[in-house]
């Protein structure tokens, strides 16, 4: 490094400097041409909701993406798995059930949640554990309870059952996947943190592992928010309220427009109580699933965790949670 | 993500979020997708992108060469040398920020099922705000007292403001979304104007000011929060430019 370049070294900056003028120049050729040949299309009409739907997403997500990803990279920067394994229990099952009381804790959005989940198993806690804090943090923090005592004013026994179905969610999956999960591959993960801790100082490694983490996560959260934003234009509503009526079937309809809407778990709340023609269960079971697997949840969890992992934790979680609300709602 | 090229690419694509997060925060853009409060954290985030892009780009060349680590596990779908190929999809909502108008929700996303559902959060509270002196108020303040307080009509006039949502005989339908975080959760408010003049075009904004008209007493207490039967009879119609606020808050 501290060899002066030679000539051919020199040429080769000043092609790089070119290249890097050409490039900027064309970038604005191509996005002046696309103004004028797309702006028009999406100034009304079906394209101009989508194009709202999937940048408001995008962008509501990102300080949320942010804050969970500095936690995660201080994790990874700072942390030792040693210290780690000091906070949590010994035995895996109590380590699920402290880690969902942390959740309460540790007020987190799901967007940040899986990134921090993500970093807690390279740090060498139990996947169980880790899962059961991705699924937790985001639903019964005190934020969310709050958000969900204003929507339903004047009935608190709401705010008691979202609580609970949500808890227990995040314990019973984790619990769960102590069961069957063992086969499941994290070593990518621990191998990366293991890799990382090895090389660069202290704060190299946490913008290292801040950029992957936010490039990694935010990449398929876009992915999600535009699958989210095309449902939710596409399908027409009338459908969904047609259902309302039909007991069970209405808690997994709601469930899975939960999975579909994609909203943050601060705001799930409101937008439950717009679904008048369905029963209070079913508006339950729509605020434990939200937070718990919606589409960009899957889609942050495939670049994650891969998609193996997806594949088998979002039905079950699912599953868990619909469960959890139909229980819960005997109670309201 | 140790590898140069990998590098550069991360701070192309940072740099793009940062700059797109940038131009929604001038002037009032951002506030067509998220709610007004969110101005801190986005810029705060913005800061915080645009800080790491510059250590991606600038911080890493001292002597770091563990390139050979990081190559894909296939099921990431990592590009070679560490970037993950998804990130690229990044770039998708923050450069077409650059490209396409940047608008709030509009009639079209206006379903008339749910409509107004947004006054039912408030059944027990009463309008905190009274109408100004010239009689200006909320959508949402105005839908929650004639929703939930038939007892107690809206007197003398009002001035609403709103969007177009439709045309009809006789008036038009004016419409406002209630947003709670960001346009994903955005519920309309819709209210039917009786004006015998030409209704303003379909999403062009107007204030109305007029009288309610309250509904006949004979109507189901759920149907009251139809939109037709929440009539304003109009005595003027102004055409106005989109509020800085495209949208009203719980």
């Amino acid at each position: 490094m501290t060899d002066l370049p030679g000539d051919g070294e020199l040429a080769e900056e000043q092609d790089a400097d070119v290249r890097a003028m050409v490039l900027a120049v064309l970038v604005t050729v191509v996005v002046l041409v696309l103004r004028s040949a797309l702006g028009p299309t999406f100034a009304a009409g079906r394209p101009r909701a989508w194009m709202t739907v999937f940048i408001a997403i995008s962008v509501q997500a990102m300080p949320f993406l942010v804050l969970g990803v500095t936690l995660s990279a201080l994790i990874a920067a700072f942390v030792s798995p040693a210290a780690l394994a000091r906070v949590l229990p010994r035995r895996r099952p109590a380590a699920v059930v402290v880690a969902g009381g942390a959740g309460f804790a540790l007020p987190g959005c799901e967007c940040g949640a899986v990134p921090v989940a993500g970093r807690l198993i390279g740090g060498g806690v139990p996947a169980a554990a880790a899962l059961t804090f991705l699924l937790a943090a985001p639903a019964i923090n005190p934020i969310v309870l709050a958000a969900t005592a204003t929507a339903f004013p004047g009935h608190p026994e709401v705010v008691l059952a979202r609580f609970g179905a949500s808890l227990a969610t995040a314990i019973v999956v984790g619990l769960i996947w102590l069961r069957i999960g063992d086969d499941h591959d994290f070593t990518p993960l621990i191998e990366r943190a293991t890799r990382s801790r090895a090389t660069g100082s202290r704060w190299a490694r946490f913008a290292d592992a801040a950029a992957h983490d936010l490039l990694h996560a935010g990449g398929w959260l876009v992915v999600g928010a535009a699958v989210a934003a095309t449902i939710q234009v596409v399908v027409p509503t009338s459908v969904v309220d047609a259902l309302g009526g039909l007991g069970i079937v209405s808690v997994i309809v709601l469930g899975l427009v939960a999975v579909v809407l994609c909203t943050c778990s601060e705001a799930d709340a409101f937008v439950a109580t717009s679904f008048t023609s369905f029963t209070p269960t079913a508006r339950l079971a729509f605020m434990v699933v939200g937070p718990a697997v919606d589409l960009k949840l899957i889609a942050l969890q495939v670049g994650t965790f891969g998609r193996r992992f997806a594949r088998a934790f979002a039905p079950l979680t699912f599953a868990v949670a619909v469960a959890c609300a139909t229980i819960a709602g005997r109670f309201l | 993500m140790t590898d140069p090229k990998a590098l550069t690419r991360a701070a192309i694509i940072l740099t793009v979020i940062a700059t797109g997060l940038g131009r929604l925060l001038l002037g009032d853009a951002y506030r067509s997708y998220v709610r007004p409060s969110m101005f801190v954290p986005l810029l705060l985030s913005a800061l915080a992108i645009a800080g790491l892009a510059l250590w991606t780009a600038f911080g890493f060349d001292d002597g770091d060469d563990a390139a050979a680590g990081e190559h894909g596990h296939e099921d990431h779908g990592h590009a070679h040398g560490g970037l993950p190929r998804i990130a690229w999809w990044l770039i998708v909502p923050f450069a077409c920020v650059a490209i396409v108008p940047l608008r709030p929700l509009g009639s079209s996303s206006v379903r008339s099922s749910g409509a107004n559902q947004a006054v039912t959060q408030r059944a027990e509270r009463p309008v905190e705000d009274p109408p100004a002196a010239d009689g200006t108020m909320s959508l949402l303040d105005f839908v929650s007292q004639v929703v939930n307080d038939p007892a107690h009509p809206v007197d003398g006039e009002v001035r609403l403001t709103g969007f177009v949502q439709a045309q009809q005989d006789g008036g038009f339908v004016l419409a406002r979304f209630v947003m709670t975080c960001c346009a994903a959760d955005a519920q309309p408010l819709l209210v039917t104007v009786l004006w015998d003049d030409e209704p303003p075009p379909k999403d062009a904004w107007a204030t109305v000011t007029g009288t309610h008209l309250p509904a006949a007493a004979d109507t189901a207490p759920e149907e009251r929060i139809e939109a037709e039967n929440i009539v304003v009879e109009a005595s003027s119609v102004e055409v106005i430019d989109q509020p800085a606020d495209p949208y009203e808050t719980p």
